[in-house]
């Protein structure tokens, strides 16, 4: 009998803690968005929405973070709900689709980086082979927004994942392949069509360049001269 | 009165026949072929116990809900819990000049994820020509942001690219690299 106890006890002491762990993360993050100013009655639908984006194995910061935004720009409330919801869904679909594409294990980053890129176009076959190419989730999560962010300064959303790609496959770090809109934006600058960059750019790692810039893969460390002075104060 | 109570009472007694041991063995025949009472899955946890602990179940189940704690906190963390999930690449952080020309704002900030989208959080400086300047840290990463003219009016940047933001309105987008910086 007094070995039944004992097994209850270790078996229900997870469930239990699992319970008090989910209510406690809902009760944190409802405490989190009221203590940066977020109505109370927001918070509390945030929380919910942020509970369930959890249960179903997501990261719920994106979820928090979109609410945040949407509460400090005046936008109205039900329209926040409505949008951290969108986006709620919108991981679940691209996790649901990465996984038909392979990819069982990923982490919470690199879903929230890939439904910002599937915003702008990157699709399922590209996401997945940049997130096959990076070396670890945070690479990976960068060279998804870096992806995107190619898309949006002009480039066509199959030639700026393949770009990221080849970055990764020709040793790039996280932090080069940061790089890349920075030479895109140089090429431009240059009067090279923007149909052109992306072609000049594969091109130029062809030849263990990425535009020009004497290209370094030993490592993020040795200093490359940009192609031309960035916008940037390094105090 | 009380003596004639007692006379009644032994009367009474002496009257009474005992069962005899046929008559148990009959009744407890009777109560085993009668079905058990159905019991709850619950019974023997509802049912009141004396539970001795060993000493040696206490540093075991103290080490259990300890491991229990460590996995919980792992697992939350590998779910990108407290983490920016886009705003940070790296751990490197390079210092980045905003500018923003509003000859007419009495008050121009800078909000974006990289200070929590708080209005209050990063004021810009009126430069000449009515060209507004804030020079900050930001995480190598990529970021969105806006400025904020006079405390109410949202506006993204003209010298970026821009994407929704999801309430109607675009966020402006920045890539800030090692070597530096594009407004996408």
């Amino acid at each position: 009998m007094k070995t039944r106890a004992m097994i209850l006890a270790l078996v229900l002491s997870p469930a239990m803690l699992a319970g008090q762990a989910t209510v406690a993360a809902q009760s944190d993050v409802r405490a989190m968005l009221v203590a940066r100013g977020i109505a109370p009655a927001l918070a509390e639908s945030v929380a919910v929405v942020a509970r369930e984006t959890s249960g179903r194995g997501l990261s719920s910061q994106p979820v928090v973070d979109k609410a945040v935004e949407g509460w400090f720009k005046h936008v109205p409330p039900p329209r926040i709900l409505a949008a951290v919801r969108d986006l709620a869904g919108r991981m679940d679909q691209v996790r649901t689709e990465l996984r038909g594409a392979g990819l069982a294990e990923l982490d919470g980053s690199v879903i929230g980086a890939a439904a910002e890129s599937r915003a702008q176009g990157i699709v399922r076959g590209d996401q997945a082979d940049i997130i096959r190419a990076a070396k670890s989730p945070t690479a990976a999560s960068a060279g998804l927004a870096v992806s995107a962010a190619l898309v949006v300064q002009g480039l066509d959303a199959r030639t700026s994942a393949r770009l990221v790609v080849e970055s990764f496959r020709r040793g790039r770090t996280a932090s080069q392949v940061l790089d890349l809109p920075s030479a895109a934006r140089a090429l431009q600058m240059r009067g090279t069509p923007t149909s052109e960059v992306g072609r000049e750019l594969l091109e130029g790692m062809g030849h263990g360049d990425d535009g020009g810039d004497g290209g370094d893969h030993s490592g993020r460390n040795r200093p490359r001269a940009p192609l031309i002075p960035p916008r940037v104060d390094n105090d | 009165m009380s003596d004639g109570l007692t006379r009644a009472a032994n009367a009474m007694r002496d009257g009474l026949k005992s069962p005899g041991p046929e008559f148990t063995e009959r009744v407890m025949a009777e109560v085993r072929r009668m079905p058990a009472p159905r019991r709850s899955p619950l019974h023997w946890v509802t049912q009141p116990r004396v539970v001795r602990v060993r000493p040696w179940f206490i540093p075991l189940a103290a080490a259990a809900l300890l491991a229990m704690w460590v996995a919980g906190s792992r697992y939350g963390a590998s779910r990108g819990m407290g983490q920016d999930a886009l705003a940070v690449a790296a751990r490197d952080t390079v210092y980045v000049r905003f500018e923003f020309a509003a000859p007419t704002a009495r008050a121009v900030n800078l909000a974006g994820d990289f200070n929590g989208w708080k209005p209050d959080a990063t004021v810009m400086s009126r430069g000449t020509g009515g060209v507004w300047v804030a020079t900050i840290p930001v995480a190598v990463g990529v970021h969105k942001y806006q400025f904020v003219v006079d405390g109410n009016t949202w506006v993204p940047d003209p010298a970026a690219g821009t994407t929704d933001d999801g309430f109607g309105g675009r966020n402006s987008l920045i890539v800030v690299g090692p070597r530096g910086v594009v407004r996408s």
